[in-house]
């Protein structure tokens, strides 16, 4: 599931880091950005790519 | 009763993304508790991508219920895969099943001591956990002499506690130790769902989840026959994860033993697919629009033409004397074939699972 993906990166990664994720899942493009709402990451850009959704977010202070 | 506690006390509420579990845990922070939202992955989960796959839910929500609930609430929420550990409780269920094939008792249970114990648990150091259940609410899982079953058998004990039925149940340690005033708990029983809304509204929450059967696809008919149908055909009780996620999406159709279709009902679907193309033998549609089908089992070779058949059916070409389609093997062989499209007639009702 791309959220807990999303959520096992957030925990190694510094505040102010890029992370890229990609999945066939169409969930992604509302879950992550849900998911970055309630702890504090921002969303950068969320593209519907030819085989694949990509989303782009930035770890947020703690 | 007076509320005294000197050190701030930390809950973990398990979240569905029902209202129950909302309400629950909106209780517990009203008391000034610092409250975590712990929701599950099975695998059979409601939540997450399903009704996001299907185009045609375009308009309705396609949120993560526990993740909309978290925001409501304002509190941290940690997603648990425990995908690989639930098969045993749905394979292996102690308590047994509920209406279809779920195991709602044991999940309970199983839920409940991962709310415990589990890293993130031991991380946080909560003092106790939250449930939404409600006595009587649900005939077998939330039945009266389940609820201190599911406090023993989790490990939780008097650790779980329950603000919406408290005054129905034993003190629990939050409430003896003064944590948590009792009289600030609720005492609903029964399938009722009044008292719920009533206090939703007081809480000002709208738009909120309220699942007719259950949390999980485990409570749906047609899923379980599904699912049943995956351990019947494979002669065995087991799964992996892709084949129940594969469950929640398509139409599923067994013309016979050996093998079984999962064509994709809109381009929602097709892309999900997708997906697992590189992993099953998958038929495309050619000379029309069409969708994309993944073959699951050992089909022989006029299998895999009635397959063509049956995916040209699905297409554009459904009238068409003749329908190009493509066969691609996991290890990139390709077949191409033109075949007939089955008519309605020469589909068999038995083969819709
Ligand atoms: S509905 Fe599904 S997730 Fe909810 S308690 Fe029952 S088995 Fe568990």
């Amino acid at each position: 599931m791309p959220v807990i993906r999303a959520q096992e990166l957030a925990r190694s990664l510094a505040a102010g880091t890029l992370v890229e994720l990609s999945a066939t899942d169409p969930g992604v493009v509302h879950d992550v950005p849900a998911w970055c709402r309630v702890h504090g990451h921002d969303v950068i850009s969320c593209k519907d790519q030819d085989d694949e959704y990509v989303i782009e977010f930035k770890i947020g202070a703690d | 009763m007076t509320f005294s506690s000197s050190q701030k006390r930390k809950a973990a509420a398990l979240i569905s993304g029902g209202l129950d579990s909302m309400l629950a845990a909106r209780v517990i922070m009203e008391q000034g508790i610092e409250v975590h939202g712990i929701n599950f992955f099975t695998g059979f989960c409601v939540e997450g991508h399903t009704s996001a796959i299907r185009e045609r839910h375009k308009i309705k929500h396609k949120r993560n219920n526990a993740l909309w609930c978290a925001e409501q609430l304002g509190i941290p929420l940690h997603i648990i895969d425990i995908s690989t550990e639930y098969k045993d409780i749905v394979l292996n269920p102690k308590h047994g099943y509920g209406q279809h094939m779920n195991p709602c008792l044991d999940c309970k249970i199983f839920m409940v001591g991962q709310a415990s114990t589990c890293e993130y648990a031991n991380e946080q150091g909560f003092d106790f956990i939250i449930t939404g259940e409600v006595i009587g609410q649900r005939p077998k899982s939330q039945r009266r002499e389940a609820m201190p079953m599911i406090a023993r058998e989790s490990g939780a004990e008097d650790k779980l506690l329950r603000p919406l039925c408290a005054l129905n149940l034993e003190p629990t340690l939050p409430e003896r130790e003064g944590w948590v005033d009792r009289s600030r708990l609720f005492g609903f029983h029964g399938r009722d769902r009044k008292p719920q809304i009533e206090l939703a509204k007081h809480f000002g929450f709208k738009d909120y989840a309220q699942p007719a059967g259950g949390c999980c696809f485990l409570t749906d008919k047609h899923y379980s026959a599904k699912f049943r149908d995956l351990m019947r055909t494979r002669g065995k009780r087991d799964y992996e994860l892709d084949d129940i996620m594969l469950l929640k999406v398509g139409r599923h159709m067994r013309p016979n033993t050996r093998f079984k279709l999962i064509i994709g009902r809109e381009q929602g679907e097709n892309k999900y697919l997708q997906g697992y193309q590189k992993r099953f033998l998958n038929l495309r549609t050619m000379s029309h629009e069409g969708p994309l089908a993944l073959i699951d089992g050992v089909p022989n070779d006029s299998d895999i033409e009635l397959a063509a058949r049956i995916v040209a059916r699905y297409s554009q070409g459904r009238t068409a004397a003749e329908v190009e389609i493509k066969a691609t093997w996991p290890d990139a062989r390709e077949r191409a074939m033109r075949i007939v499209p089955l008519t309605p007639l020469e589909i068999s009702d038995d083969w819709h699972v």
